[in-house]
């Protein structure tokens, strides 16, 4: 028999059958749900529940549902493929792919990391996991999700924007991507461009999917703007193309 | 040149001294950067200070090995109050976010410790690690005491010492001052043989030498190679190098002092003839007013840098350095620009 509880909660996260909410655990005080999820038991004869395959358990933090955080400890089958079901996330990862789409989107806006972590209220660690396996190559952004505004969520720190006369080019200018991909070489006086354009363009070569080469793009635009009155050396060659 | 208190006599990047000289500059108030064998950190008062354990350094006369002195460097205090913060395994990837906006980060991480380890592997991703201004360097220990001593780090306004935590002092910097971090490598990349690793670590045992797989150890061994010389890539025109710690041919494997990574093409450098001369020669001349610098312990005993002086620069030498990333045999050094 499944609670009113259980049934509610798989409503509000969107859970199908055969999935069900077996058990979950509220604490009001640190605002956390853990759930645990699990396929439906098979019945046998005279109603009698069949022992479920062996499997793993995965656990994927989920979207918020007001200041509660949702943990889901979810009972996968040995051979399962989770692939497209928002409510989990691929393995290893922290996040479920509707709340990695979630923080992808924020990625795209531009956001620091701990600008995300507050408006989504999640750790900086499990952010930065997150992070790690996009630039890596281990993970790609899931289905399109509406970008989250900013202002709606409260104040974040601000990225630094171009200046009206900035020599910086804009992001959608083909040089960056020339740059990225090595098809433009600049003559580096700053180290840090250096260290940083040689591991972008690493990561590039592990990252097939075009959001997070796009991120990627963004990332260095960032620096870009960010050290622009110390990079005239090599905005110089910019502007040549 | 930009404006300094002068608290602590000597070069801007720092000199070696006695215990007294020492306690005068603590006692000034001044931020300080210090490095001196552990036993003599545990004998300081409480202050302003950050320190790491290492008895070798670049002093103003020359290269020298003193469990005695102290090498200590004033830090710029130009816009508001430094701060000192303990990193350990869960909030290291952190260090660059808590940097200030415009200001620089010295960092001195424990050698052997896990966050050393850490850093070594996963620095280049941590989030706006090259967005900040960030230096440092590995504490040690002498070579003597190998395997008997853990290294330590000390946090001078609460003596705290530590040999699993790293420690990094934040000092924020006026926006119209630029720390610019820069490095002076003085290994090349030979002409020889490219080599990769099929994936990241300090130790290897099998790598791809101009695409063929092939054990390292019994290729260093087979080609008579000096490890003395480090393997060196190219980043985007800034060498970067991997030292070789240990070469164990009969079990195949080799070790390393940073972490060699599975996206990166190497090289074994050219052979230096004169380590001093050749740091001295090719240090550029805005180098010389530098405010910060180390150096690494491997240039000083394999270039003989023992009483001998490398140019201006004075500094640590130490068991690894960072501008922005571990690096291996390789001087850092941080001018302050007007901008």
């Amino acid at each position: 028999m499944t609670s009113i509880d259980k049934a509610l909660l798989r409503q509000l996260l969107l859970i199908e059958r055969p999935w069900e909410v077996r058990e979950y655990r509220l604490d009001v005080r640190k605002r956390r749900c853990d759930v645990w999820i699990a396929q439906e038991a098979e019945r046998g004869w005279f109603g009698r529940a069949r022992p479920a395959p062996p499997g793993d358990t995965a656990l994927w933090q989920h979207l918020a549902i007001g200041p509660l955080r949702f943990h889901l400890h979810v009972s996968l089958p040995l051979g399962f493929d989770s692939k497209g079901v928002a409510w989990m996330g691929e393995p290893g990862m922290p996040f479920t792919r509707a709340l990695a789409g979630r923080v992808f989107a924020l990625f795209g806006e531009g956001l620091p990391l701990p600008a995300i972590c507050t408006l989504l209220d999640l750790s900086l660690q499990d952010v930065w996991r997150y992070r790690y396996a996009l630039d890596t190559g281990r993970s790609s952004p899931t289905e399109p999700v509406p970008p989250v505004r900013p202002a709606a969520a409260g104040p974040a720190p601000v990225e630094p924007a171009p200046a009206a006369d900035s020599a910086v080019p804009d992001v959608t200018d083909p040089v960056w991507q020339r740059l990225l991909e090595g098809d433009l070489s600049l003559d580096i006086k700053v180290l840090s461009l250096k260290l940083m354009l040689t591991r972008l363009r690493s990561q590039l070569d592990l990252i097939q999917d075009e959001e997070v080469r796009l991120l990627k793009l963004k990332e260095l635009h960032r620096y870009f703007v960010k050290n622009e009155r110390v990079l005239n050396h090599e905005l110089d060659q910019l502007r040549l193309g | 040149m930009i404006p300094t208190q002068n608290l602590v006599p000597g070069p801007l990047s720092g000199s070696l001294m006695d215990l007294q000289d020492a306690l005068v500059a603590i006692r000034s108030g001044a931020y300080l950067s210090i490095a001196a064998d552990a036993a003599l950190l545990r004998r300081l008062p409480p202050g302003n200070w950050i320190a790491g354990s290492i008895p070798y350094f670049m002093a103003q006369e020359g290269g020298r090995t003193s469990r005695q002195q102290l090498f200590v460097t004033e830090l710029p205090t130009h816009a508001g109050t430094p701060h000192l913060r303990w990193y350990d395994m869960g909030n290291l990837h952190k260090v660059a976010l808590e940097a200030p906006a415009h200001g620089l980060t010295v960092l001195i991480v424990p050698a052997f410790s896990d966050v050393h380890s850490r850093f070594a592997r996963e620095a280049p991703a941590f989030e706006d690690l090259y967005m900040k201004p960030l230096v440092g360097w590995i504490a040690g220990v002498h070579l003597d005491e190998l395997g008997q001593t853990a290294p330590v780090v000390a946090n001078g306004q609460s003596l705290v010492f530590s040999s699993d935590r790293a420690l990094a002092i934040h000092i924020p910097l006026p926006s119209a001052l630029y720390p610019r971090i820069d490095i002076l490598n003085l290994f090349r990349p030979g002409p020889g043989d490219t080599i990769r690793f099929p994936s990241t670590g300090f130790s290897a045992q099998e790598c791809f030498v101009n695409g063929e797989l092939v054990n390292l150890a019994q290729y260093l061994h087979h080609k008579g190679i000096d490890t003395r010389l480090p393997l060196v890539a190219d980043y985007s025109g800034a060498m970067i190098n991997v030292s070789f710690k240990a070469v164990d041919t009969a079990a195949g494997r080799v070790d390393f002092y940073a972490p060699v990574f599975d996206d990166v093409t190497y090289r074994i450098a050219e052979p230096v003839a004169d380590y001093a001369q050749a740091f001295a020669r090719a240090l550029p001349a805005e180098a010389h007013g530098a405010r910060w610098s180390c150096n690494c312990i491997l240039n000083y005993l394999y270039g003989g840098l023992e009483g001998q002086r490398t140019g201006p620069l004075t500094g640590p030498m130490t068991f690894g350095e960072i501008a922005y990333q571990l690096l291996n045999q390789t001087l850092v050094y941080v001018n302050l620009e007007k901008l």
